[in-house]
């Protein structure tokens, strides 16, 4: 009996030890490398089925089963295998791929092991408080350029450690961890902070000679005893110091504090601060006048050194600015002394005389003629003679010798000096120019050896030397590149290219050998893989990149590719990897894995406006108020819409000032109301019906307020866009909108078209032509923009009434090439406005229709509709006038207010002068008026103003005050002569 | 009795078998379950990856020297020095080989095979083709040419380093237990300093380019 209790027992442990093994038999574990004899074996078996396992889960995602090049029902082939494995990780999404092989049946399994690619996108500090965690983490985001990647986890623990030592916790310890989430792959780095105590400053004490009291210096340095020891903060207060004392004159001061000695128990720190001030350096300057502004001449200030090199520049400087003003000896130089009060720099300038051009003589010139050399040289007899711009003129002389193949050409100079005309005159001076044009170079036989997969034509076609044209040495280096970019075209990138000239003995003719050393490998794309889009379809990526199989692939359309990628706006990285099939053929496959911006963006800003606004006052007419009214913007867009390159925006703006009431004084511009809001959605489709055109949809409603009046708009528009080239565009629109005009302030000498429309429909077709070129849109410093708009209404197209509007602009800014900092700038702007005539209906003031002897009561409108009419004066416009408060005197009523007119014309100039990187002065001339018809218009006509500016490069954008002053005779209505604006960006 | 000590024997036997069932079959299972790998991820380089493939044709095929004397770690290593070098040869550019140069190459290496190597079957079980071959042989001889170029003629010694060395190294020259005139062995020992400067140079670079590259063997 106890032995059946025995066998039982043993069965029982057999059943117990062996059941799990068996369930074990149907689990699918990872496992380590098996010998190679086995991948012997497994070589050559059907694939049956192949599949990707993400973390142990199964993704068969069809991207990247895309990428594997095994095909099932196919012997297992290792070359394909491999292939696989790059192409998968070129992907960009893994960490690490293994490859199993399960037997199945006759053939095998494949199944990819994949270990995504955890992105951190967040950091989380433990053991800090909110202050400290967030600072060190701008700390580390500086240092990455972002956050750290997985892989950098262990460097940034160690990076944060050495930050928290900068802010005296020099014992600090970090360890890191990755807490990794899913769907989408990402991760948190924990950086867990053990801060340990905070080093105390235990004593201070200062080394080395120094102007300034020992008190000074540590209070400067930022170092008190018992305070916290923070070695960022003291170097900072170094650098202030330091640059206090070079501001001073110690301009070879050095402070450190590499000395401070921590304790043991690295809690109590002594800080010794070493300055050494040197002495003191006064520069004085002896002889004849500075010829110009010694900070800009000798700028030891502002470098905040004297060292010799800085003094020599600065004698340069001074004797070439001498010679642009005809003292053409003009010496200067420099000597150090040891005085008692320090070191002293006295710099003597020594102008000699001052010296006329009289006349330029050349010799040997048979390929180019004298006038063109003179005009080259730029310079007028009795204009004061400037040795750089002869220095200039040879320069363009040889180069243009060069260019005509006389490589050997010598040009010297001679100066002949000659007595003054008058006894108190300047010496005048001839310049003579002796010129060896030597033998002319002609570009004899073009060899090309070695080419085989680029035609001789070709390369003949891309080479800028010809035969029997010029030989120009300068070039050979070119066309190696050249010819090299054209083999990268054609997808040969490691094609080896050589240009060797070599020039017969009488150096009349130069041989030309192209040898095309190796033309290399040519990659041919065949599969373009396109992973990580998620909500961009592959459709318009594919569309948007427009690659085709069997074109060939190389540096220049790898290059394209990123642009054209890039150019979609919806991707914030976009990584290119090419993968070379494992056969060894020409063909690649390109892998483009893209990361998707966020679709939705919010943004959302306040702000406040300040300007003078007409109100109405008991018994009649108007005064000005100075309002400041709160405004606020919210926006939310989302790009990317139905996979795609489409994007929906809403904007919406208000603005909280005093309530316009004209019509009753008592309540006119007292507070408060939302007399001012717009509201606007659009939908914005690149590439718009399958054409090179940007579409917009868009509907608007606001209200705003006039200078005269106030209206509500609604619209309804929809544009294309169609770019000619990176400056050029067309863009063509059609509008339907209504408007309602309402507080209107002087009723009486409202148009008659105002009167009968204060409601009003328009139909608009409009054609926009821009061009452009502007360097820096917000503040431009160079370039043009040029623009010209037409707008067409007519009754036939659903307007009430019709008109034919032009508006011309042209803008132009130019960077002075002697002085960058400052830039001229000058605008033209031209409306003009024509209505068509029409008979409407008279109306009383409740819209009903006068009738008078039974008959219904029409007028002849020939006027165009206040909407449409031109404004002008203001910030942007005429300096020196209010917002809109510009005109003719038939244009403007009795209190001064435009009722706007047929004809605008406005011309700005203005010099922007810039003094540091953020602040700058404007001085500008504005002149421009509105004219009640187009035939009036006449430049007597035009009202002035000049005017000066402040500039303010704010993190908000470029801040603008202008204060203009209205130039010639005051109208009546006019109240004061001057005008302040202040706004953002420029004027124009 | 008997019966009852012969079933005593039949359980402990018993016992024994299934406690080795329980441990092998799990682990024979487990195997058949999961698979054998093929492939893995051994090393990144540049974003260039380095593969059990790779490593396992570089020990077939021998295209590492004495690559059948390295485990497989050494062979990656070896692998990523490699790459390392051919990235850094990417931005010189040295002139290509010629055909007939690659074919000599690949005459010499098809020679250092196993004798009776059926060198299309060899190329097939390592999974490399061809024309993978000949490119591997081209960048053998690039990265030759590249080295020769660069330190070969700047590792020549000076008669005193050479001088010096044969002081330091006097016994690895002697014959018979006399040591030779410096003049005798000069050239000889000119040859062994030049190839000590030049491995020298050689290793401190390929750690240069070590640094500066990004590297990463996945665990």
């Amino acid at each position: 009996m106890r032995v059946l209790w025995r066998v039982s027992l043993s069965c029982l442990l057999a059943a117990v030890v062996v059941c799990p093994a068996v369930v074990a038999l149907a689990q699918t574990r990872p496992t380590a490398a098996e010998p190679m004899d086995a991948i012997d074996r497994l070589a050559g078996r059907v694939v049956t089925a192949i599949h990707l396992d993400a973390e142990g889960q199964r993704n068969d995602a069809p991207d990247l089963l895309g990428l594997i090049e095994v095909r099932r029902g196919q012997p297992l082939d290792l070359m394909q295998l491999r292939a696989s494995m790059a192409q998968l990780f070129s992907a960009g999404r893994f960490d690490n791929i293994a490859v199993r092989a399960v037997e199945s049946g006759a053939g095998i399994e494949l199944i990819f092991d994949l270990t995504p690619r955890h992105v951190i996108d967040t950091v989380q500090f433990v053991g800090l408080d909110r202050g400290m965690a967030a600072a060190l983490e701008r700390d580390l985001r500086t240092r990455y350029n972002g956050l750290p990647r997985a892989s950098q986890a262990e460097a940034a623990a160690r990076s944060v450690e050495q930050a928290m030592a900068d802010r005296g916790f020099r014992q600090a310890n970090v360890q890191p961890s990755l807490n990794t989430t899913h769907l989408p792959d990402r991760a948190t780095l924990v950086l867990t902070v053990t801060p340990g105590p905070l080093a105390v400053i235990n004593s201070a004490k200062v080394e080395g000679a120094t102007p300034l009291p020992t008190d000074t210096i540590l209070k400067r340095a930022r170092v008190a005893i018992g305070q916290p020891y923070r070695p960022r903060d003291i170097d900072a207060g170094i650098d202030a110091l330091t640059e206090e004392l070079r501001a001073r004159g110690f301009y070879e001061t050095t402070v450190s504090h590499t000395h401070d000695v921590v304790s043991e128990d690295g809690r109590r720190v002594d800080v010794v601060i070493t300055v050494d001030s040197a002495s003191l350096v006064t520069v004085t300057f002896a002889g004849d006048p500075l010829p110009g502004k010694d900070t800009e001449l000798v700028p030891i200030k502002r470098e905040g050194s004297a060292d010799d090199d800085l003094l020599e520049d600065s004698v340069r400087r001074i004797e070439s600015a001498l010679r642009r003003q005809g003292y053409w000896k003009g010496r200067a130089t420099f000597a150090r002394a040891d005085t008692p009060a320090g070191k002293l720099v006295t710099i003597t300038v020594t102008r000699g005389l001052r010296y006329r051009f009289e006349r330029l003589e050349v010799i040997g010139n048979t390929q180019m003629t004298t006038s063109s050399i003179a005009a080259m040289l730029g310079l007028e007899a009795g204009e004061l003679f400037d040795e750089s711009k002869v220095a200039r003129a040879v320069a363009a002389v040889r180069d243009s010798y060069v260019q005509q193949g006389y490589a050997a050409v010598v040009i010297t100079t001679n100066v002949d000096e000659l007595p003054p005309v008058r006894p108190d005159g300047d010496p005048r001076v001839v310049e003579r120019l002796t010129i060896q044009e030597g033998v002319r170079t002609r570009v004899g036989e073009i060899t090309i050896t070695g080419a085989s997969r680029v035609s001789n034509a070709e390369i003949l076609a891309v080479m800028r030397l010809k035969r029997d044209g010029p030989f120009v040495a300068a070039l050979v280096l070119g066309e190696r590149e050249l010819i090299r970019q054209r083999y990268d075209e054609r997808g040969y990138s490691a094609a080896v290219v050589d240009v060797r000239p070599q020039l017969s003995d009488d150096k009349t003719v130069a041989t030309i050998r192209v040898e095309i050393t190796a033309e290399g490998p040519q990659t041919v794309l065949d599969r373009v893989i396109i992973v990580g889009n998620r909500r961009v379809s592959e459709a318009t990526i594919r569309n948007a990149i427009a690659l085709t199989p069997g074109q060939p692939f190389g540096a220049t359309q790898r290059s394209k590719l990123q642009q054209q990628l890039a150019a979609m706006g919806f991707f914030r990285r976009i990584a290119i990897n090419e993968a070379p099939h494992s056969d060894g053929d020409a063909g690649t496959d390109i892998v483009i894995t893209v990361d998707e911006s966020p679709t939705t963006t919010i943004s959302y800003g306040g702000g406040l406006e300040a300007d003078l606004r007409a109100r109405s006052v008991e018994g009649g007419g108007t005064v000005d108020k100075f309002e400041v009214a709160p405004r606020a913007s919210f926006e939310i867009g989302r790009t990317n819409l139905w996979g795609k390159n489409r994007s929906v925006n809403f904007f919406s703006g208000v603005s909280l000032r005093p309530i316009d009431d004209a019509q009753n004084p008592a309540r006119d511009g007292k507070c408060c109301g939302f007399s001012e809001y717009r509201a606007i959605g659009s939908l914005r489709e690149p590439h718009a019906f399958g054409l090179n055109i940007d579409g917009l949809i868009s509907i608007s409603a606001e209200q705003a307020i006039r200078s005269n009046f106030n209206f509500f708009r609604r619209d309804a528009s929809a544009q294309v866009l169609r770019r000619l080239s990176s400056h050029d565009s067309v863009i063509g629109r059609y509008s339907l909108e209504r408007v309602r005009l309402f507080n209107v302030r002087n009723l009486e000498e409202q148009l008659l078209v105002d009167r009968l429309f204060p409601r009003i429909r328009l139909s608009v077709f409009s054609l926009s032509v821009l061009r452009d070129t502007r360097v820096d849109a917000l503040s431009p410093t160079g370039g043009a923009l040029l623009s010209i708009d037409g707008d067409l209404a007519a009754q036939a197209i659903g307007s009430q009434f019709g008109f034919a509007k032009t508006l011309g602009q042209a803008f132009v800014y130019r960077q002075l090439p002697s002085a960058p900092r400052v830039v001229l700038a000058g605008g033209l702007r031209v409306g003009l406005l024509r209505g068509f005539v029409r008979v409407a209906p008279v109306t009383d003031e409740n819209g009903n229709q006068i009738i008078e002897n039974g008959v219904p009561l029409t007028a002849r409108v020939e006027d165009v509709h206040v909407s449409q009419r031109f404004f002008t004066g203001g910030s942007n416009t005429v300096r020196g006038f209010q917002q809109d408060r510009l005109g003719a005197p038939d244009v403007l009523d009795a209190d001064g207010l435009s009722n706007g007119g047929n004809g605008l014309m406005v011309i700005n100039a203005e010099i922007r002068t810039a003094v540091t990187k953020e602040i700058g002065f404007a001085t500008f001339f504005d002149a421009g008026n509105v004219f009640s018809r187009v035939h009036e218009m006449t430049l007597g006509g035009l009202r002035s103003s000049l005017g000066v500016g402040l500039r303010y490069r704010s993190p908000l954008g470029p801040l603008r005050f202008d204060l203009g002053w209205k130039l010639g005779t005051l109208f009546a209505t006019e109240k004061r002569r001057w005008e302040f604006h202040f706004s953002i960006g420029e004027a124009f | 009795m008997n019966l009852v000590f012969s079933m005593c024997i039949v359980v402990r036997r018993l016992r024994l078998v299934v406690l080795a069932a329980a441990i092998v079959v799990p682990v024979l299972a487990q195997a058949q379950t999961q698979g054998v790998v093929v492939d893995r991820l051994l090393a990144v380089v540049n974003g260039d990856v380095v593969t059990l493939s790779d490593v396992r044709a570089a020990r077939r095929l021998r295209l590492i020297p004495g690559a059948a004397m390295l485990d497989d770690d050494g062979l990656v290593t070896q692998l990523i020095e490699r790459r390392l070098m051919l990235a850094e040869l990417a931005k010189y550019a040295p002139s290509a080989p010629t055909l007939e140069q690659i074919t000599v190459r690949r005459q010499a290496w098809a020679q250092s095979l196993p004798s009776g190597t059926d060198v299309p079957k060899a190329l097939v079980s390592a999974g490399i083709s061809e024309p993978t071959l000949m490119a591997w042989l081209r960048d053998d001889l690039r990265i030759a040419a590249y080295l020769d170029q660069r330190f070969t003629a700047a590792a020549q010694p000076t008669r005193d380093q050479a001088l010096t060395y044969f002081r330091e190294h006097e016994a690895e020259f002697a014959v018979g237990g006399v040591t030779p005139e410096f003049a005798t062995v000069e050239t000889e020992v000119r040859r062994r300093v030049a190839a000590s400067r030049r491995a020298a140079r050689i290793r401190e670079w390929i750690d240069a380019i070590s640094l500066r590259a990004e590297i990463r063997r996945p665990k």
